[in-house]
């Protein structure tokens, strides 16, 4: 990173700093919800452009689909399936 | 039902069966450090396995067990989804592990009270949200922390912080993002 971008990037962070400082707890918790209800809308629309053919069940279908393979992503090497003892035998 | 409502839903029936319970993940590092967008509410509860299941089951068919249980490679415990019905969002509860930092980490876990869900929530402590990510150490774990770090810094318990990332050697870690960090007050 050159000095410049270096410095911006400081700046940003330290506005964010001063930012939550500001905030509640109980503000932070809240806000963690609301910027996944607008991550969700933003992907949607995202589909809706990338893809004008589908139809509202065919975008819920490929978020549900982003949204797996973003959990199978941050979760490789992590976790690993194991027999669930508690699930009614057939 | 959105997120926060089924995490304000989760942590009443949690109360109401006497689980003991505590939020952690991006959520708890949100409440010390920089809030983010988060695609799960994550929980570590300390109750067995057929006790969670019975509660979950009671709250409703909003809220369903994924029937895959997965074992969690870094302390040795196991994860349970629980699906939200007609949301996006994903409930993870993790079972109290015996590895010793998670003991005490649980042990040590304050309540914080939530006046815009109008609830009382349990979390861990900033330091050990902190040593705990920095375990993690994932890109994501890594950014929250330096959040949580630079927002908290001089109210934070340094001599706890630093006797848990020298057992976990995680200490050049935590000096790196200490370093990244730039000038702030306090």
């Amino acid at each position: 990173m050159d000095l410049a971008t270096s410095d911006l990037a400081d700046a940003i962070f330290r506005e964010k700093v001063l930012r939550a400082r500001q905030q509640t707890p109980s503000e932070k918790w809240a806000l963690c919800f609301e910027l996944h209800e607008l991550a969700i809308a933003t992907m949607r629309s995202g589909i809706a452009a990338q893809h004008p053919e589908l139809d509202a069940a065919g975008i819920a279908a490929e978020l549900d689909r982003r949204l797996r393979l973003r959990r199978q992503i941050e979760e490789y090497g992590i976790y690993v399936p194991i027999p669930d003892e508690t699930a009614p035998t057939p | 039902m959105n997120g926060m409502q089924a995490a304000a839903r989760l942590v009443d029936a949690f109360e109401e069966a006497n689980i003991p319970y505590m939020v952690v993940g991006s959520l708890s590092s949100s409440f010390y450090g920089i809030a983010r967008s988060t695609y799960d509410a994550d929980f570590v509860v300390a109750a067995p396995a057929a006790e969670l299941q019975r509660v979950v089951t009671g709250m409703g068919a909003d809220f369903r067990f994924v029937s895959q249980l997965s074992f969690e490679m870094l302390t040795g415990t196991t994860r349970r989804v629980i699906h939200v019905r007609d949301s996006t969002f994903v409930i993870e509860l993790f079972q109290l592990s015996r590895d010793p930092f998670d003991v005490q980490r649980f042990q040590r876990k304050v309540r914080m009270h939530l006046p815009m869900i109008d609830r009382q929530v349990f979390v861990p402590t900033a330091e050990d949200v902190i040593v705990m990510k920095l375990q993690w150490g994932r890109s994501k774990d890594l950014d929250d922390l330096r959040g949580v770090i630079a927002v908290q810094y001089s109210m934070l318990d340094w001599d706890y912080i630093q006797q848990w990332t020298a057992q976990h050697g995680t200490q050049a870690r935590l000096e790196e993002i200490r370093r990244s960090l730039p000038p702030l007050d306090g």
